[in-house]
């Protein structure tokens, strides 16, 4: 591990403290899998949402409907929110509300 | 919505000009391309009844005909989720009474962005207007490897497609061209069911869009790493984000709070001189001091705020239009989510450190209404520079100069900018669950890649805010400024011979502080400070000169010893000294919580478009002040405190 992650470890999860779910993040849970379960870089395509009609539907005219491609870019500092990449934009939203997308993941890309 | 062949030439028979909507999502470029269209001839006012800012300019056609142009807010769709995308339906509907339907929409687009940008489009093309296509930002789409074929793509959308370049001026004559023509079809209806639930429109309507695109935008097969998102890897990297973050949030505060005061002292002198002038010239009386105390100090008052927010909107241009805004937001939202904010409210916060004027005015960049009014509601909570003359001023008379209270003072002072804080973030959590309450809004945040701002759009900026400020808060504060002055000045004693702080006893500010002890006294405040609290209305700084005044002090500056020396010597008619340090600190909590400055409520009134907020604001933000300082004046005896 280099020493920059580990200071960046530190910082956000002693000093901020503000970071509980960073290691929670990859625990594996029952249910469909989610954008929130993907780990920064990873591909993977909407299947659905669990989502309150007026978010989802928020979602869907952002792009991201049934098929659609996305990758996670990264995390905040702060492990929250997410920033996604999808029809060729960044966009970046919480955590909440990428725990209601379900996605799947295709081994070939 | 009529569906006319995408050939019949609009006929406009009316002799009024030409309106042309601009429309688009955020970050298209859209308000590049209305201020290349219309330059200087803009004018920003509000749509009544609403916050949103209605944005109108006058433009030339190619044949010298006048067009108004309206640049409407930005939008991701006409569903109308937000303010801002309702009123963008209205317009285009023609439901606003205040605003002429338009005769032709330009749908601005990014083309390195086309797919989403197209969504706003499809919708567009079914309202029966006209819509020309102005594909902005066809350089950035070009080095990202993205070839766009606009015949065909103008020929599948049934609508002109001009291709620009708005940052370098490059297609806005084509794009004039475009709008001069009388002969501009109404595009097809595209083929969408719109009777279907809407998550099978959204759907059709992005496969539409897929259509469109598959024949006509050609992307390259794997994406290069952009410039931005390498930039990205810094700016929002665990470490070194933190890193830049502090940094330029460092240099904005700074700005704001240090650079911005030498104007602000030049304003002051200025302002100082000419009254001195006019008092010079004018022959005592009436007139002469409601010109020099009433008229020039309030216009100075209004004057000395503008470097502050040249200074805030210039960088708050630069941090929007490079893309940075949506970085720090990103960054930042984690911390403001505890409290229910938005990530977009820590700059407007930050700003009110300096001054809560610049911070409620930068409030305009958060789209969710409540999360933009609740910020409001808690900025001027920040303690901004106004209030440090009154901590010295209290930091001096609680101890004793040469005292080796260097680390004391400052801790006093720490103290008094953290009990701001604590108590705003508080009040925003509690805001959020009761007046604000709404269902958690979603954070949706457009990360658009960085570029290069554009000088012109930001001093455009810069003037606009300037200009709405001077003219809307501007004339608010002046009347106030003068109603203050009256109230020092009325009635006025028999003899002028009077001593100023006599004068002031008997005027009818001087009224309110005797009318006002009984309700004071718990706080352990007597009459005297009761008049500084009313004049100090105008600003609180103001508080340490009418203490001058009312004390007889000569020079009525904070660090002035014989000022201190005059409050220390202060007592009630039973012998007690009134500058306890409970009542000097109670005097402090009072000025951090307490809402004491009319141009910040003058400024809430226009940003909130209406009296109800900063009427409220004004009522619970005194109702804290004044329990914080009994708090202190009476939890502090009771543990045993002087």
């Amino acid at each position: 591990m280099n020493p920059i992650d580990l200071a960046a470890g530190f910082f956000s999860s002693f000093v901020l403290r503000l970071n509980p779910n960073r290691s929670a993040q990859i625990a594996p849970h029952d249910g469909p899998l989610t954008l929130r379960d993907l780990a920064p870089g990873s591909h993977g395509r909407v299947t659905g949402f669990d989502l309150p009609a007026e978010k989802s539907h928020r979602l869907l005219e952002m792009g991201l409907t049934t098929g659609t491609r996305l990758q996670v870019v990264r995390l905040a500092p702060l492990g929250d929110p997410i920033e996604i990449k999808v029809r060729g934009y960044h966009l970046s939203l919480r955590k909440d509300e990428a725990a209601g997308i379900h996605i799947e993941t295709e081994k070939t890309l | 919505m009529s569906a006319a062949s995408p050939s019949t030439p609009r006929t406009s028979v009316s002799s009024a000009p030409r309106v042309i909507a601009l429309a688009g999502n955020p970050n298209s470029g859209k308000s590049t391309i209305f201020n290349a269209l219309t330059g200087l001839r803009q004018k920003v006012a509000n749509y009544p009844g609403v916050t949103v800012e209605k944005k109108t300019g006058r433009l030339t056609g190619l044949h010298g005909e006048s067009m108004d142009a309206i640049d409407l807010p930005g939008a991701y769709s006409l569903s109308a989720r937000s303010p801002d995308e309702a009123i963008t339906r209205d317009v285009l509907l023609g439901r606003r009474e205040d605003t002429r339907r338009p005769d032709v929409i330009v749908s601005v687009v990014d083309a390195a962005n086309l797919e989403r940008n197209l969504y706003l489009t499809t919708q567009l093309l079914e309202l029966g207007l006209p819509v020309i296509v102005a594909l902005n930002m066809v350089d950035v789409a070009e080095e990202k490897g993205i070839r766009i074929d606009v015949a065909e793509l103008s020929a599948k959308l049934g609508a002109p497609v001009i291709p620009l370049v708005a940052s370098k001026n490059s297609g806005i004559v084509e794009l004039k061209a475009a709008l001069s023509r009388t002969d501009l079809p109404v595009p097809a209806t595209p083929p969408i069911p719109t009777d279907a639930a809407p998550e099978a429109t959204i759907e059709a309507r992005y496969a539409w869009i897929h259509h469109v695109c598959a024949d006509t935008v050609r992307h390259p097969g794997e994406a290069p790493r952009t410039l931005s998102e390498g930039i990205d890897s810094v700016l929002t990297h665990r470490v070194w984000g933190w890193v830049c973050f502090l940094a330029v949030m460092g240099l904005v505060f700074y700005s704001i709070f240090a650079i911005a005061s030498w104007p602000m002292d030049w304003i002051g002198a200025l302002t100082t001189s000419v009254g001195t002038w006019v008092t010079a010239h004018l022959p005592a009386g009436d007139l002469r001091s409601l010109l020099a105390d009433g008229v020039i100090a309030g216009v100075g008052n209004v004057v000395v705020f503008l470097p502050q927010i040249l200074i805030l909107f210039f960088f708050l241009g630069i941090l929007e239009d490079t893309g940075y805004m949506a970085r720090a937001a990103f960054i930042m939202d984690r911390v403001m989510a505890r409290v229910g904010l938005h990530g977009k409210s820590f700059i407007p916060l930050l700003s009110s450190f300096a001054c809560a004027i610049p911070g409620v005015m930068a409030s305009r960049t958060i789209e969710n209404r409540n999360d933009r009014l609740a910020t409001i509601m808690v900025a001027p909570l920040m303690s901004c520079s106004a209030r440090l003359p009154v901590y010295t001023l209290m930091i001096a008379v609680l101890i004793p100069a040469g005292a080796g209270g260097a680390w004391t003072k400052a801790g006093i002072m720490l103290a008094m900018y953290l009990l701001g804080i604590v108590v705003a973030f508080t009040a925003a959590w509690i805001f959020k669950r009761t007046l604000f309450r709404s269902e958690k809004p979603m954070l949706l945040l457009e990360m658009p890649p960085y570029r290069l701002p554009a000088a012109k759009t930001i001093a455009l900026r810069m003037f606009e805010r300037s200009g709405v400020f001077l003219t809307q808060a501007g004339t608010v504060i002046l009347a106030l400024s003068v109603v203050l002055w009256a109230l020092a000045t009325y009635p006025k004693p028999a003899s002028p011979d009077t001593p100023p702080a006599v004068a002031l006893e008997h005027s009818a500010a001087g009224w309110l502080g005797h009318a006002i002890e009984p309700a004071i006294q718990p706080l352990g405040f007597d009459w005297k400070i009761g008049i500084g609290l009313v004049a100090s209305f105008a600003a609180r700084e103001v508080f340490v000169g009418t203490m001058a005044i009312v004390n007889n002090v000569g020079d009525g500056n904070e660090e002035s010893p014989s000022l201190r020396a005059a409050l220390l010597a202060q007592k009630w008619p039973d012998g007690r000294p009134v500058y306890t340090p409970l009542v000097c600190i109670g005097l402090m909590v009072f000025y951090v919580l307490a809402m004491q400055c009319m141009s910040t409520l003058a400024v809430v009134r226009r940003e909130t478009n209406s009296l109800r907020w900063p009427a409220f604001q004004f009522a619970y933000m005194a109702a804290l002040a004044y329990t914080g300082s009994f708090l202190v004046f009476h939890v502090g005896h009771f543990l045993g405190f002087q």
